[in-house]
């Protein structure tokens, strides 16, 4: 086990510079995802750990020792490529056991060790078959079980799902969930997959263009994103965005805030905001399940699209002012194609960022600020 | 419509099988003739007309190179030649193909082009100079000498087959193994060659067959039974005043037989699909 350091990691390939100085620490046993647009530089950033690319400048730093110059086979670290990367002419037990013969593991140790990892991932009976007699499912457990063996202080996961199936995706997620639970070890985990990023991980790295956009808890970058970009890239179906002014804001308790919209529309919402000034213009952005549906709502529109899923339906409501809401709901409410709909929303689920795409904190609501002070003095 | 449509198709499918039918007449019509002449008595071989079927058939051609010719004599010189160049030509070729192919290297293309270009001597322009240099070096009428020059001669087809067969080995299997801790050769080793066998067969085989049957090297640089190899051995059958076409043809008969026993043995190989299952297509 063992700790992960970042220090201004950069890369370049020629004069294309592709990751930026980036810069965040791995705590030991923790969960760590990666996520963000295709070419952000993900993989980019995981082969460099594993010391599969040379780093440009920076340090990789792990179990407290500078790895930049240390090959990949001294580092410890196992890694799960998204196409698995199986050695055809191996049977799954050869494949799981070749890190260990190179090693020079005693067969005896090397094979109760394939035997244990067998069994954790639910390989035992398939020990003898070749890559091509497996399923896609069976490979992937093949690949990670190569891992399993060595017993890594780190392990890498690239996209390692991404060739399931749905339902395959789901079971994989939950083992390796368990997995972790069960091995304690580092992980970090790059995927596209939201869902994936939102269950699996500790904290989630948000990547864009080669840089660090925000390292937070999953629920925290849900519920704080720090800037536009992490609002629009977490979260389905995605934040609903609006361009909004500052009409008023009420400073004493209790505070709140009058945001207009361009077509007029008022939303009050019951809290304050730092720096914020009348007059200033935000970007406004509603969560689609912070938008719900109430006659005196003050924002009205109609029906465009209704999507039900089941136990949710999601509502894409066109704005008297032109703007396209999605609006989440639960159950399977009966809105029709065209019907008009108003609607409110909570002040939880919406988010105001400054013209340079800044998230603009919400002030403490009064009331908890009150339970802090309280909590603080007792 | 459709009847035009299955009418064409069905034309199609007649010229396309006439075509076949004719090539492999072309190509097997010389084989079967030889083995008909090696089966012929003398004197029919030269009939007035001559008949394709042997009647009666005879094994004297046979019995004369064995026996008489010691033909067996070049057959082991050849497979010793030829054996030793396919073996050595892989393990230089696989080497340098994997260096080409999965190394950090500097213009790897233009390294190819130099040993391409290697190939493309006329060989008739490089037999004098190398005689001197093997008279020189005391290597006249060695084994070794005909295997340097065959291996020189074979070694950029096979590298330029092996070069891209590694390339179609994805570079995520190489960098499983580096995880895996697999050094260079160990890669190269365990994981590239046995994942590259069918290019190893097709070209170990390519290789062999150029050392079995080259003709010119091989009467420059030996002489007499003890390392001569087939083809000379064959031309050495004619004598001033004779050409014994019977026991020539016997003799290339004889000498075909291996190559279509390789092959077949090692057809299995010679097909794709060794590779499935390695990643996620
Ligand atoms: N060998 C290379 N030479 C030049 N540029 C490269 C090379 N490898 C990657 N890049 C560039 O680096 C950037 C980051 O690539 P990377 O593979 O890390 O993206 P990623 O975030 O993993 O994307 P994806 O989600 O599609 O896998 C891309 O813009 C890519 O074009
Ligand atoms: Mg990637």
């Amino acid at each position: 086990m063992a700790a992960v350091t970042l220090k201004s990691v950069s890369k370049s390939y020629g004069l294309a510079k592709v990751v930026h100085g980036i810069e965040f620490a791995i705590e030991d046993g923790e969960f760590v995802v990666l996520v963000g647009p295709s070419g952000c530089g993900k993989s980019t950033l995981l082969r460099m750990i594993a010391g599969l690319e040379p780093i440009t400048s920076g340090e990789v730093v792990i179990d407290g020792q500078i790895v930049n110059d240390i090959p990949p086979k001294y580092r410890d670290i196992a890694m799960v490529f998204q196409s698995y990367a199986l050695y055809p002419h191996m049977t799954v037990a050869g494949n799981m056991g070749f890190a260990l013969k190179l090693a020079g593991l005693p067969k005896a140790e090397a094979a109760t060790r394939i035997l244990k990892a067998a069994e954790i991932l639910g390989l035992g009976d398939l020990l003898d078959r070749y890559p091509r007699q497996l399923s896609g499912g069976q490979r992937q457990r093949v690949a990670m079980g190569r891992a399993i063996v060595r017993d890594p202080s780190v392990f890498l996961f690239d996209e390692p799902l991404s060739n399931l199936d749905a339902a395959l995706r789901m079971q994989m997620r939950v083992e390796i969930a368990e997995l972790h639970q069960r091995l304690g070890t580092t992980m970090i985990y790059v995927t596209h997959d939201q869902t994936e990023a939102m269950t699996l991980a500790d904290r989630i790295v948000v990547l864009n263009r080669g840089c660090v956009e925000q390292v937070a808890t999953p629920i925290e970058l849900y519920t704080r994103p720090a800037n536009l970009f992490v609002a629009r890239f977490i979260g389905s179906p995605p934040l609903n965005l609006a361009e909004a002014d500052i009409a008023a804001i009420t400073a004493d308790s209790p505070r709140s805030t009058e945001i207009v919209l361009k077509d007029g529309t008022k939303l009050t919402v019951d809290c304050g905001y730092e720096r914020l000034s009348v007059g200033q213009t935000v970007q406004l952005g509603i969560r689609p399940e912070a938008l719900l549906p109430a006659d005196d709502g003050p924002i009205a529109g109609r029906v465009q699209i209704v999507e039900p899923l089941g136990g949710l339906t999601l509502l894409h409501v066109r704005l008297d002012g032109g703007d396209t809401f999605i609006v989440q709901l639960t159950g399977a409410a009966g809105w029709r194609l065209g019907s008009p709909i108003r609607l409110k929303a909570e002040t939880s689920g919406v988010h105001l960022f400054d013209s340079a795409g800044q998230r603009i904190p919400q002030l403490p609501d009064d009331v908890a600020l009150l339970a802090r002070r309280v909590g603080a003095v007792s | 419509m459709m009847a035009s449509l299955s009418l064409r198709m069905a034309v199609g499918r007649t010229l396309l099988t006439v075509a076949a039918v004719l090539i492999v007449v072309w190509s097997v019509a010389p084989f079967l003739w030889q083995v008909s002449t090696a089966f012929q008595e003398d004197r029919l071989l030269t009939a007035a007309t001559p008949s394709l079927l042997p009647s009666p058939p005879t094994l004297d051609h046979l019995a004369n190179i064995f026996g008489e010719k010691q033909f067996q004599l070049y057959i082991v010189n050849s497979t010793i030649v030829a054996g030793s160049t396919a073996l050595i030509c892989l393990a230089i070729g696989a080497a340098a193909a994997f260096a080409l192919a999965r190394l950090r290297m500097r213009n790897r293309f233009g390294i190819l082009s130099v040993i391409l270009s290697v190939s493309m001597f006329p060989q008739i322009a490089i037999v004098a100079p190398l005689y001197l240099i093997a008279a020189a070096a005391g290597l006249m009428n060695t084994y070794t000498v005909l295997i340097i020059i065959y291996v020189a001669l074979g070694l950029p087809l096979v590298i330029w087959v092996l070069f891209g067969y590694f390339q179609t080995i994805p570079l995520e299997i190489d960098e499983a193994a580096t995880m895996d801790g697999a050094g260079p050769l160990r890669l190269l080793v365990s994981v590239i060659v046995p994942m590259s066998l069918p290019g190893f067969v097709t070209t170990g085989l390519l290789a062999f067959i150029m050392a079995w049957n080259e003709f010119m090297f091989a009467l420059s640089f030996t002489s007499g039974i003890k390392r001569q190899t087939i083809p000379v051995g064959i031309a050495n059958f004619t004598n001033l005043y004779y050409v014994p076409w019977g026991d020539i043809a016997a003799a290339s008969v004889v000498v075909t037989l291996p190559l279509v026993v390789l092959v077949l043995i090692f057809q299995r190989y010679i097909i794709e699909g060794l590779t499935q299952g390695a990643v996620k297509e």
